[in-house]
């Protein structure tokens, strides 16, 4: 039998609320193109454009044949439209709070194409791929966002709860060996 | 609610026709639904991955049932016109996911006699 704990998170909660303020909006703003949500939601979530910089999507938008292992092209015209709109409403452009903080784990010299493994979204999902979790949701990639984001398809990734079984935290999950052997002195009976 | 399966199934007939005369320019001829059958279940192994892949893969055996996107895991509307009326009614959308998949599953573009063949198959569905 599994009894589970329900953790919160609560990311950033009190800093978000200060922050809030100077921008438009918190979350990322919602997708306002329909041929995007239509050609790239057919496949996988349509991620807000504020996801990712204008540097990203030029290099996703580039690459539509080889994209993650699938081929993704589309017309020469639909893909200068969806182009535009990605980078007219980009991280580095949109001025909301998610897309600000996004730019801020972002390094300079760095060009992610892959916007669960930019470690602002991936650091804090990163425990639902361990095989060691045995809660809900069970998810096989990061990508199904609305899983848990019930209003995510509404740019609103609101803070959610989920179950994480008890013998996550059992001691024989964890492999002692691999840690460093305690100092002597911490040892029972002192120094010798 | 009948008017619009009419209309559904009308534009289906223009669609499915015009593509097919549209093959039939570019030299394919007599489109059978059994050689679609056959290689929707085949197994074509991909050269850069050497995973298995097949139309089924994404689609699943029975075409009235709902999908499954290999690797997102969205849900892909059914193929069968009689499960999802919109199919098959549109020749831009048609083309275009000839041609992903059959690079996907074939690591090709589909010939025009293969194209015709899958279409006149799945119009029976």
């Amino acid at each position: 039998m599994r009894t589970a704990a329900t953790i919160a998170v609560v990311a950033l909660a009190a800093t978000l609320g200060a922050q809030a303020a100077q921008y438009a909006r918190r979350d990322v703003f919602r997708n306002t193109n329909a041929t995007y949500e239509k050609e790239c939601g057919s496949c996988h979530f349509p991620y807000q454009a504020g996801w990712l910089p204008e540097r990203s999507w030029r290099s996703l938008m580039s690459s539509l044949s080889q994209h993650f292992g699938e081929n993704a092209e589309l017309k020469v015209s639909q893909r200068q439209e969806l182009l535009n709109y990605l980078v007219a409403n980009s991280a580095d452009k949109a001025n909301s709070l998610r897309s600000h903080e996004m730019m801020e784990v972002i390094k300079p010299g760095e060009t992610p194409t892959s916007i669960t493994k930019v470690l602002y979204v991936g650091g804090i999902h990163g425990g639902f791929l361990d095989p060691n979790f045995k809660g809900k949701p069970q998810v096989k990639t990061l990508a199904d966002c609305g899983v848990c984001h019930k209003k995510a398809e509404r740019g609103w990734f609101s803070p959610v709860t989920y179950e994480i079984s008890d013998e996550h935290f059992r001691t024989d999950d964890v492999d002692m060996s691999a840690s460093m052997p305690a100092p002597s002195w911490m040892r029972i009976g002192g120094k010798k | 609610m009948a008017g619009a399966m009419l209309c559904a199934a009308a534009a289906q007939a223009d669609t499915v026709g015009d593509l097919l005369k549209q093959y039939e320019t570019q030299g394919a001829s007599h489109f059978t639904a059994a050689t679609a059958e056959a290689m929707w279940t085949r197994t074509f192994k991909d050269a850069k991955t050497g995973e298995s892949r097949k139309c089924a893969t994404c689609h699943s055996e029975d075409l009235k049932r709902t999908g499954k996107h290999a690797v997102t895991g969205k849900a892909i509307e059914p193929l069968a016109p009689s499960a999802n009326p919109k199919r098959l009614t549109d020749a831009e959308h048609v083309e275009k996911w000839f041609s992903r998949n059959c690079k996907w599953v074939l690591g090709r573009e589909c010939s025009p006699q293969e194209k015709g063949d899958f279409l006149v198959m799945i119009r029976g569905k």
